[in-house]
């Protein structure tokens, strides 16, 4: 269904040879399925492992930062630097720095990429938190660590998991350049594609993985409204 | 009770926001700071609380020093209400409430028990209002929670920075009438920040007004009224207000106190030696802590001619005819001419007999208003 009236309306279009490498792409997705959800499952790994480590880190490192300067200023640095370097440069330098090629330095290169929208929206998240709030909470004998379990985090939650959306969406980008020091992903299909002067192969790599990240976005966009507090919502 | 001893706070900058501070606020009293910004009154607050640490002096709670108590422990048994509300946005109301609580481990059972006892207090439905988030609430309705989440657990002491500061007029008026009716139900030690005199002068039992973080003037609202200690307190009031009618005044500060009493059951005889002995026209009948009513000579004299001297006092027909002593004179002149007595009882908010207003001594209590130093020679109070 789908594919006939994307097909009829790029042949409106006029544009014959894309459409021709579309019909390509397609035919291709018939003859290299197992390759393409073999490549699938590694560009989810290339997002996953790394976010998911991010979101390890981050989450406490954030909250640290909120407390004591001595971690704001050098982890929020640090995070702005590791995004500031072009990610095909951060990913190439990999190799100089000795972690080699393969997964393990895509995952590392991912990961310096995954950890600043998450940290800073920890930070911006918690440091967000009206003060009044806080004095509240401290004039009612909160402890420290209850004032952040009990106020501080359920309120900053929804920007914490915004952070995670937007880490999540860049990751899948990014992972495709991972393929250029033999990480594997959706990535493979671009390079060899590029290389070969196929388009049919190019799409291959790059219609999947936009979907990935359109899909991912939708479903962390519900995730982020399903984790904002109630009472934020009336 | 809260006690000041020479609490000075000096802040990092160098600022010396409170400066030997000498005070008691007695348990059950309803204490106003007041004073124009920077006089230190918040500092005051947030030290007693120990949200701020005094640099010298020591407060004491209850009897015991702030400082040896852990500042989490201090503030669960002391309630807060700040001019922010800061009702938490992501808790219902019932949850909002129930902070302190649980911060004490109380049980489900015990925090709902509380939530729905503190809401009637305040005349709001628990069925309605429970589950409500404060977004839904308008701003009267989310400062009176805001009170309530501080009377959670029922402590002695209630601190309130300018709790009524960001609401309208009107909502400031209703919810004045409301903290004081809560106060007569709940008496507690209350310590409240504001820098507005109306406010201050109606809700006060007794008004310290600061400047530079000394000490300016502590006394009831009326005498702050009548007798400001020097320029700064009487500009600071306001020349508007000064000009107070005799009739404005509490009638606590002008009663007569320390009415003799006789017990229930004593003879008419009893009553009427005793009138003599106290050279008084009055006796309030009490039973114990109760006060049945006021005996007068005259009705004394009305059943001596009806040919019936003997008998209980209780028996006699008691003037009930009562006023609050927080009422001005004005309801206290009304009341007697309403009840068409000669004399009001005037009770407490425990309906104990603190004093009376009889209507021989109204001259002489609106002369002593009115031209204080003249009236000196007068004595209105009974010793």
């Amino acid at each position: 269904m789908f594919p006939q009236a994307l097909y009829s309306a790029l042949t409106l279009t006029a544009n014959r040879t894309f459409t021709e490498s579309l019909m390509r792409f397609f035919t291709l997705v018939g003859t290299r399925g197992d390759d393409l959800r073999a490549a699938l499952g590694q560009h989810m790994m290339l997002v996953l492992i790394p976010v998911g480590i991010a979101i390890v880190v981050s989450i406490p490192l954030g909250i640290l930062a909120t407390r004591y300067r001595a971690v704001e200023i050098p982890a929020l640095g640090l995070a702005n630097i590791g995004q500031t370097i072009p990610s095909l440069a951060l990913i190439a330098l990999m190799i100089p720095l000795g972690l080699g090629i393969g997964r393990r330095p895509a995952y590392v290169a991912l990961l310096i990429y995954a950890i600043l929208p998450i940290l800073r929206n920890t930070y911006t998240g918690i440091a967000g938190v009206d003060p009044s709030l806080k004095r509240a909470a401290r004039g009612m004998g909160m402890t420290d660590m209850q004032m952040l379990l009990k106020v501080e985090l359920p309120l900053a939650f929804p920007t914490i998991m915004a952070g995670i959306r937007t880490s999540t969406v860049i990751i899948i980008g990014t992972a495709v350049l991972a393929a250029y020091i033999g990480g594997g992903g959706l990535g493979q299909f671009i390079v060899t594609g590029l290389g070969l002067v196929r388009d049919d192969l190019i799409l291959l790599g790059a219609i999947p993985s936009a979907l990935l990240a359109i899909v991912a976005d939708l479903i962390l966009g519900r995730v982020e409204d399903w984790v904002t507090p109630r009472g934020l919502k009336v | 009770m809260v006690v000041f001893e020479d609490v000075t706070k000096i802040y990092d900058d160098e600022t010396v926001a409170v400066d030997g501070l000498n005070l008691t606020v007695e348990h059950g009293e309803f204490m106003v700071f007041i004073g124009p910004s920077g006089c230190g009154k918040t500092t005051t607050l947030q030290m007693t609380n120990r949200l701020k640490e005094p640099t010298s002096g020591r407060i004491l709670v209850g009897g015991r020093d702030t400082k040896e108590m852990k500042a989490v422990d201090l503030r669960r048994g002391m309630g807060y209400v700040i001019q922010e509300i800061a009702l938490f946005p992501h808790m219902t109301v019932a949850e909002n409430i129930y902070v302190v609580p649980e911060l004490l481990g109380w049980s489900k059972q015990q925090k709902v028990d509380r939530a729905r006892e503190l809401l009637h207090l305040v005349d709001l439905d628990p069925d309605i209002y429970m589950d409500r988030y404060p977004m839904e609430l308008s701003g009267g309705q989310q400062q009176r929670i805001g009170v309530l989440r501080a009377l959670a657990v029922d402590p002695d002491v209630l601190l309130m920075d300018e709790p009524f500061g960001g609401l309208d007029p009107l909502t400031r008026d209703q919810l004045h009438e409301e903290l004081k009716q809560l106060q007569d139900k709940v008496n507690k030690t209350i310590i409240f920040v504001t820098h507005d005199m109306d406010e201050a002068l109606k809700l006060a039992d007794r008004v310290t007004l600061m400047r530079d973080g000394k000490l300016v003037q502590v006394d009831t609202p009326e005498e702050i009224l009548r007798n400001p200690n020097d320029e700064f307190v009487a500009n600071f009031i306001g020349s508007e207000r000064r000009l107070i009618s005799p009739l404005d005044v509490q009638v606590r500060e002008v009663m007569l106190k320390g009415v003799p009493t006789i017990g229930p059951e004593s003879g008419m005889d009893d009553a009427l030696r005793l009138m003599q002995e106290k050279d008084t026209d009055y006796l309030a009948v009490n039973d114990g802590d109760q006060f049945l009513g006021m005996l007068s000579a005259h009705r004394l004299q009305v059943l001596r001619l009806e040919g019936d001297p003997g008998g209980q006092v209780k028996d006699a027909n008691l003037i009930n005819a009562t006023v609050d002593s927080r009422e001005t004179m004005m309801t206290a002149v009304h009341r007697l001419a309403e009840s068409q007595e000669h004399v009001l009882g005037v009770i407490n908010r425990k309906g104990q007999l603190v004093g009376a207003i009889s209507r021989g001594w109204l001259p002489d209590i609106l002369a002593k208003e009115m031209w204080p130093k003249e009236a000196a020679g007068y004595e209105t109070e009974e010793s």
